[in-house]
């Protein structure tokens, strides 16, 4: 709610500045930092994590689970936005705010031009944030595959949750990009590496590719989770089924995919060769077609149903409207000679209003009304929702329609003024009037759901007769959610079985009793949603807490260039995640226990399919998407930037380079080793071979870090520069390769690990697997690409 | 979990399309491939050509190997029916998505 206070109030006072020529209420640089921090904090602050909240607290009860697959991980990510966030936030009261606008290219943002801390703070600020954002996803993607109810096979699985699965893929691979460039930048500011200095072999058009790589995507993570909430409310206030359940599915799909291969579009007048540019215009007009598959049948869903014109149905009606002209605006930018055109207008700026307003905004209210009687227990007492979406309806349409005219008459983006002969004057002035009718319509909301909070009328039960299980929870729910687990047989469970709350209540489902003082949720196979595992969750516990502290404190001194505070701050924090471990995992076998629905399932550390497991997979993979967004940086260097090929090359540590892949390697058949030996029951070989393990990983590191002096003149070149990332990386990922062969080690002298419970010891393995394999390829690199490009 | 795999190989290859095609675009112009000739066409844009080729069989690979490979054991019955359902559509899609996206290989000047 801070967040959308400060960024819904701050665009007034742009405004205001711009409702007239040659206005002085604002200065140039103030209006930068309004801009910046308008569109940074509705992108990282308040878009992403509204629907992660959302997410945290529908998906469980949606998918019939008693919590999310990781607690401790969500409340983690939580506190590392919280602290991220407020730097972003406080650096405002003392005028420190980033000024560069919230897509911080280069060279502007660089030292050079963008002297000072301000440029740091979004880096820093925003890379806080983001790895709240990779925790969220990863815990999403786990909590759907994993965590649903017994019978709950994919094609039974509400919508919302197949919107969330696929927007938390699209971060797992869209963030890393950002997180890349932006430790690059800070990089350069800090030290003087030149990735984005043209001058220095770098190239601005690297931050520009890296930043859009996560920037196109995250218009559509916004978008999917609330075209999830359409999906949802829609058809329980049409009164029928959604119409296209798999249609719907491949639609998602498709977008997901669609998405993560557009981003070249906001960068078409750059100087892109033309078949370049005609590849990434023709993907961004086949996004409209999956968009489009699900807006009919959205409409399908209303035309063939009893539609009510409720609260909720009224945002989604507006939605409609308004994200209807943005994607065809989208269209219309999506084609190379009209972009061309309106680059930089403020016809970009309405037809981004009108996707991010229309495609997110207006859903999440129709949510808002349409679950706080879950969250409270109430209803709205009074109507004034009503007259709030008529003043914001109003006052978006009059504030951004004819700003596309303003966009077309020419005037460009990110102007603090403009002179009154340009014909710009009345349509700025008409949608300086909407934003203030706009302001006052949002106000009215936030007020309305205050009244709910408070005064709204108590209600018990389902209101709305949805049919999804989350309406099986007492209201407000209780922090278990559900007494006992329902086994699900339908898309609808609660038009099936209308009693289904009161025999969860019961305890007549899966694990009605307490076993061993155990939180216990069910575990199901990813696809059939047959019972595979008794998941043991955690209990409250301040670590997360205690570990974001140490995260947040290693970015302030990233920030405050305190280095050696940093290096003790990162410790703490890697030191503090490593003892969450304390408190996990059995120390003794148990086999198959009773489910209490006669049938029985292991507890999830004798399972080979366990949510940790496939937690340690998908962190692997956004790992990977890091990796891949520098090799990425490093090829387009080598190919696109000025000033290569580079006037020297690593010539020497051929034989650093050989003994680092080889310990690699070695680490890689030595896991594999100590899982054998487990399995066969020989636990003293089985810790002998971990300790070789981390031999084998340190011997790597050695032979790295003697590699990375011979590195010539990172300052110099982006050559060195590039390389040296790339080596550091490497020794980033031996070092954590041999922290998970260590841990591994500790937790099999704990008694954590045995032939049934081998979980440490196979994500140690993969760890071990991936700095092999990433070794190689970035070894590859290094020496091949000299060799090649001559 | 190859439920889902099987779902998404069409536009996973369309991915490995869509990064092939812009990777060999940028090294070619840079290497002077367009200057290459192979009778009537550039080495550029015979390379383009076999890369979004290759592409387009290996999704119309993935359509018709699903019948035999995808996962047939799937209970309950509709669950099979779904994914079945799924997969053909989304790799039609991405099968449509790479002709559309490589189209303009036929057409456009590769390095101005």
């Amino acid at each position: 709610m801070s967040s959308l206070r400060s960024a819904g109030f701050s665009p007034c006072w742009l405004r205001a500045q711009l409702a007239t020529p040659h206005s002085a209420f604002l200065d140039a640089g103030l209006y930068n930092q309004i801009f910046t921090m308008h569109g940074t904090v509705m992108m990282f602050l308040f878009a992403i994590p509204m629907f992660e909240g959302l997410a945290m607290y529908l998906l469980p009860k949606m998918l019939g689970a008693r919590d999310l697959a990781f607690p401790r991980l969500s409340a983690y990510g939580y506190w590392c936005y919280l602290f991220g966030g407020s730097i972003l936030i406080l650096v405002l009261f003392f005028g420190l705010a980033p000024d560069g606008g919230w897509f911080m290219y280069t060279p502007l943002a660089s030292p050079t031009y963008t002297p000072g801390i301000n440029a740091d703070v979004w880096l820093i600020g925003v890379t806080c944030v983001e790895v709240s954002s990779i925790s969220a996803a990863v815990e999403i993607i786990v909590t759907v595959l994993k965590t649903r109810a017994p019978g709950m096979s994919l094609d039974r699985m509400p919508l919302f949750a197949w919107y969330l699965l696929v927007t938390a893929f699209m971060m797992l691979v869209g963030f890393p990009p950002l997180i890349v460039g932006s430790v690059l930048l800070e990089v350069e500011r800090a030290f003087g590496l030149p990735f984005f200095d043209p001058e220095r072999g770098g190239d601005p058009l690297l931050w520009q590719h890296l930043f859009w790589m996560f920037g196109h995507p995250e218009v559509y993570i916004i978008f999917l989770p609330a075209a999830g909430v359409i999906s949802t409310v829609l058809p329980v206030l049409a009164r029928r089924e959604i119409v296209g359940y798999t249609w719907i599915v491949v639609s998602i799909v498709a977008l997901g995919f669609l998405s993560l291969g557009l981003w070249v579009h906001h960068m078409f007048t750059v100087g892109i060769p033309h078949l370049a540019l005609a590849f990434f215009s023709a993907a961004s007009t086949l996004v409209a077609v999956p968009t489009a598959v699900q807006v009919f049948a959205w409409i399908a869903t209303l035309l063939t149903g009893r539609p009510q014109l409720n609260l909720p149905m009224l945002y989604v009606l507006g939605f409609f409207f308004i994200f209807i002209v943005g994607g065809l605006t989208g269209v219309m930018l999506a084609i190379v000679p009209f972009d061309w055109q309106a680059h930089d207008t403020h016809f970009v700026v309405a037809h981004l209003h009108y996707v991010l307003v229309g495609g997110f905004i207006f859903p999440m209210m129709a949510a808002a009304y349409y679950w706080l009687p879950h969250f409270t227990g109430r209803v709205p007492a009074y109507n004034l929702g009503q007259a709030a979406f008529w003043l914001i309806f109003a006052g978006f349409n009059l504030t951004f329609f004819i700003m596309h005219l303003t966009g077309l008459l020419g005037m460009p983006r990110r102007v603090h003024t403009y002179a009154a002969d340009l014909g710009w004057s009345w349509p700025n002035l008409v949608s300086s009037i909407g934003a203030f009718i706009l302001t006052i319509g949002i106000a009215l909301f936030v007020v309305d759901i205050a009244l709910q909070l408070w005064f709204g009328r108590k209600v018990r039960g389902n209101p709305w007769r949805a049919t999804t299980l989350e309406w099986a929870t007492s209201i407000p729910p209780p922090v278990y959610n559900f007494a006992s687990i329902p086994a699900i047989e339908s898309r609808a469970p609660l038009r099936d079985m209308p009693s289904l709350r009161k025999q969860l209540a019961e305890g007549q489902g899966y694990l009605g009793f307490v076993r061993n003082r155990w939180l216990e949720t069910i575990g199901v196979d990813m696809v059939t949603g047959r019972v595979d595992q008794i998941i043991l969750l955690p209990r409250s516990t301040f670590l997360p807490l205690w570990s974001a502290l140490a995260t947040a404190a290693f970015f302030v001194s990233v920030l405050v260039q305190i280095y050696a505070l940093a290096i003790l701050s990162a410790v703490a924090t890697v030191m503090s995640l490593l003892s969450w471990s304390n408190a996990s995992g059995l120390t003794r076998d148990f086999g198959p226990m009773p489910t209490g629905a006669d049938e029985k399932a292991p507890p999830h550390p004798e399972s080979l399919s366990s949510p940790p497991w496939w937690g340690a997979v998908f962190t692997v993979i956004a790992d990977a998407a890091c990796f891949a967004s520098l090799f990425f940086g490093a090829l387009f260097l080598w190919v696109s930037a000025p000033h290569w090929p580079p006037p020297f090359r690593l010539e020497q540590g051929h034989d650093l380079s050989l003994v680092a892949a080889m310990a690699l390697m070695a680490a890689m058949w030595t896991a594999r080793r100590a899982l054998a030996a487990n399995a066969e029951g020989v636990s003293h070989r089985r810790e002998q071979w971990l300790v070789v393990t981390a031999c084998a990983q340190l011997a790597a590191i050695g032979a790295l870090t003697a590699l990375t002096p011979l590195v010539p003149a990172p300052s110099q070149h982006a050559y060195g520069a590039v390389t040296l990332a790339l080596v550091v990386y490497l020794i980033l990922q031996a070092a954590v390769a041999t922290l998970f062969a260590l841990l591994a080690w500790w937790r099999c002298r704990r008694g954590f690990i045995s032939p049934m419970r081998s979980l440490d010891l196979r994500i140690a393995r993969l760890w071990q697997d991936y700095a092999a394999a990433t070794g190689i390829a970035t070894l590859v690199l290094v020496h091949g690409m000299p060799w090649l490009m001559g | 979990m190859a439920g889902i795999m099987w779902m998404t190989a069409g536009f996973m290859i369309w991915a490995s399309a869509l990064i092939t095609l812009y990777a060999f675009l940028s090294m070619g112009c840079l290497l002077g491939w367009q200057g290459v000739r192979f009778g009537p066409l550039s080495l550029q844009r015979l390379l383009l050509l076999l890369i979004w080729t290759a592409h387009a069989v290996a999704i119309i690979a993935v359509l018709l190997a699903r019948r035999h490979y995808a996962p047939q054991d799937l209970q309950p019955e509709e669950s099979r029916l779904f994914i079945a359902e799924a997969t053909s559509a989304s790799t039609a899609a991405a099968l449509v998505a790479t002709l559309w996206t490589g189209a303009p290989i036929l057409h456009a000047s590769p390095c101005v």
